[in-house]
């Protein structure tokens, strides 16, 4: 279905309409494309946009009320529950706000879990995820700085590599680059969970070094900058709870953890060679959540 | 000549007349429309005075009733207890489990990964178009039906208004809204029912931090979260500024929108869908041209520009409801 399809209601239609008036009113008070002053109150027309324009201030609510009715008559409740249960916030407090890093796990229930594991699973080493964690975290940087997620495509699971895909492609759209320089100074494991249906561990990593966001069209640089520093990044991994640790070492070992084969995976996360897709966390741990802090 | 005299009275007589009825006629239609132009400014003063209280006695309303339910919510949530973390136990329904042996024994290839990994795709795919007016992409995951229900009319809604807030007059290179970071945590499969329809019902908890680049960003933000009076005035008094002063200078602002939230997401399949495993591993590649699919962005080829199709037996996103 075509974007397209929406159509307005009545009241909607009339507030557009109003901010259209607006725009055009106010545009007495703009600068001429050209370039120059803005003509004001100089010519007549200017003087009768600058009256329509205060009389659009005066006859606001006349066309904002129908439109705040009929939206609220077709949200009813939802649209009140909605407003009150989802966190929003704008501004610093917004960047500042998004992907804090979460306090770690009590160590008594991370050990308890992790001791659960390795009765099920001998081959299950921590130590080895917290290796895993750092080598991941450098092919996101690499994935990051190249605007390009197939290098990544070997450690996350389907979901997530499908997310950071379109999320990088996202920002290539908008015409945004990464620039930087970093590497991992510190790793460890900081919460450890079993459930009948999956297992989870999460490795915190510490990185140091600069990295900087631009719009390059307008030239703004959206976060970080040339400046060295250091920050924290969460890294979650998680398999099914009947996974076992492959023989041949699985995904961290860069081998196929369903045949065995040296890892060669498609687009799709599937072995080149057995074709079984291996990023699906039945076999193997895969990196299903990553959360940078705030910068 | 007294005829003459006689018509000369006459006419004077008839002028005199007919002068008077003008003048009576002026007066009155004079008085008639003072009267009117009179009432019709009382009637729209009236009206706009009137649009004025109402508009006060709406926001006042609504901030009252939201703040209250906000009350409710946090108070709920001390009682419920600690802060919640990524990993957290998953509150799955009883007979889950059972259900998905059930599934799997009917559906061989079913896999909850995959329908896992479309929910977080959706998440993301609905809050880029709410960024960038671009709705396609999420419109390929999504039943008809949810477009009638709160979440996909706030969508629909909040998309079709980007489109049209778009600058005008600023070139389309410097303005643009675009999420730059969307972190989730691994979504959970909390419920699946079985029948004439098989629905499976996903919790995903996320953030998601927006960016807007353009003339007036930060009051466009601001407008986002206007939380009180004070601050509903100062953003449509900035917007009516922007709209007076700012845009044809095209001066690039930055501003900042973040969510976060835990939703439900309920999938639908007819009853008896099967799961091609086939489709699963193809739907990244065109199958006209070989080639692959940027991102789950795409709706059509890059290359051969053939629309992307839809696997059969594919889940389809209902609804979306917040958890409070």
């Amino acid at each position: 279905m075509p974007a397209t399809a929406d159509k307005m209601s009545a009241a909607e239609r009339l507030f557009y309409a109003f901010g259209k008036v607006t725009g055009w009113a106010g545009s007495a008070w703009r600068p001429p494309p050209g370039g120059g002053q803005p003509r004001g109150c100089a010519s007549p027309l200017g003087l009768l946009k600058t009256l329509v324009f205060l009389l659009c201030i005066i006859c606001l609510p006349v066309f904002m009320v129908p439109w705040i009715l009929a939206w609220t008559v077709r949200t009813g409740r939802d649209g009140l529950r909605f407003s009150a249960a989802v966190d929003v916030l704008s501004g610093e407090k917004a960047r500042w706000a998004t992907g804090i890093i979460a306090k770690p796990v009590d160590n008594s229930q991370t050990g308890a879990a992790a001791e659960e594991i390795q009765l099920r699973d001998p081959g299950f080493q921590v130590r080895v995820l917290t290796g895993w964690a750092v080598a991941a975290t450098g092919r996101l940087r690499d994935s990051l700085l190249s605007g390009d997620a197939t290098v990544t495509r070997t450690f996350m699971s389907n979901g997530l590599y499908r997310v950071h895909e379109a999320r990088l492609h996202l920002l290539s759209q908008a015409g945004v680059a990464c620039t930087g320089s970093w590497q991992v100074t510190d790793a460890a494991v900081t919460g450890v969970f079993r459930s009948p249906l999956t297992e989870q561990v999460r490795v915190r990593v510490r990185c140091a070094g600069w990295r900087r966001e631009q719009h390059q069209p307008s030239g703004t640089t959206l976060r970080g900058g040339p400046q060295a520093s250091t920050w924290l990044e969460d890294l979650v991994f998680a398999r099914s709870a009947d996974a076992l640790t492959p023989r041949g070492g699985g995904l961290p070992a860069e081998r196929c953890p369903s045949c065995g084969a040296g890892l060669d995976l498609d687009t799709n996360g599937a072995c080149r060679y057995c074709r079984g897709v291996v990023t699906a966390g039945r076999h193997d741990w895969v990196l299903v959540s990553w959360q940078s802090e705030p910068w | 000549m007294v005829g003459d005299a006689a018509l000369l009275s006459s006419g004077a007589a008839a002028s005199t007349v007919l002068a008077s009825t003008v003048l009576a006629s002026t007066v009155l239609a004079s008085t008639v429309l003072a009267s009117t132009v009179r009432s019709a400014f009382g009637w729209a003063a009236f009206v706009i005075f009137l649009s004025w209280v109402l508009l006060f006695v709406l926001l006042i309303g609504t901030l009252v009733a939201i703040t209250l339910m906000r009350g409710r919510r946090e108070r709920q949530r001390q009682i419920q207890g600690a802060a919640e973390t990524s990993i957290s136990r998953p509150s799955t329904a009883p007979l889950l489990p059972a259900r998905l042996a059930q599934l799997r024994s009917a559906d061989s290839s079913f896999d909850e990964q995959l329908l896992l990994e479309v929910a977080q795709m959706a998440c993301l795919l609905m809050f880029a178009a709410q960024a960038t007016g671009d709705e396609q992409a999420i419109r390929r995951l999504t039943a008809p039906a949810f477009w009638s229900t709160f979440s996909g009319r706030y969508t629909a809604t909040t998309a079709r208004s980007v489109r049209q807030n778009r600058d005008p007059h600023a070139p389309p290179t410097r303005q643009s809204r675009f999420p730059v970071d969307f972190q989730a945590a691994a979504p959970e499969l909390i419920d699946l029912e079985l029948g004439a329809w098989q629905q499976a019902r996903i919790r995903v908890s996320f953030t998601q931090l927006r960016a807007i680049v353009s003339p007036g960003a930060e009051r466009e933000a601001a407008a986002a979260t206007v939380t009180s009076l004070g601050s509903l005035a100062r953003s449509l008094g900035g917007n009516m500024n922007d709209r007076m002063r700012s845009s044809g200078t095209f001066t690039t602002g930055l501003g900042w929108v973040s969510w976060s939230g835990r939703y439900d997401l309920v999938f639908l399949r007819p009853g008896g869908a099967r799961t091609d495993p086939a489709a699963a591993l193809a739907s990244r590649t065109c199958a006209v041209c070989g080639a692959t699919y940027r991102s789950d962005l795409a709706v059509e080829c890059a290359h051969c520009h053939t629309e992307r199709p839809l696997a059969p037996g594919q889940w389809q996103l209902a609804d979306m409801t917040i958890v409070t």
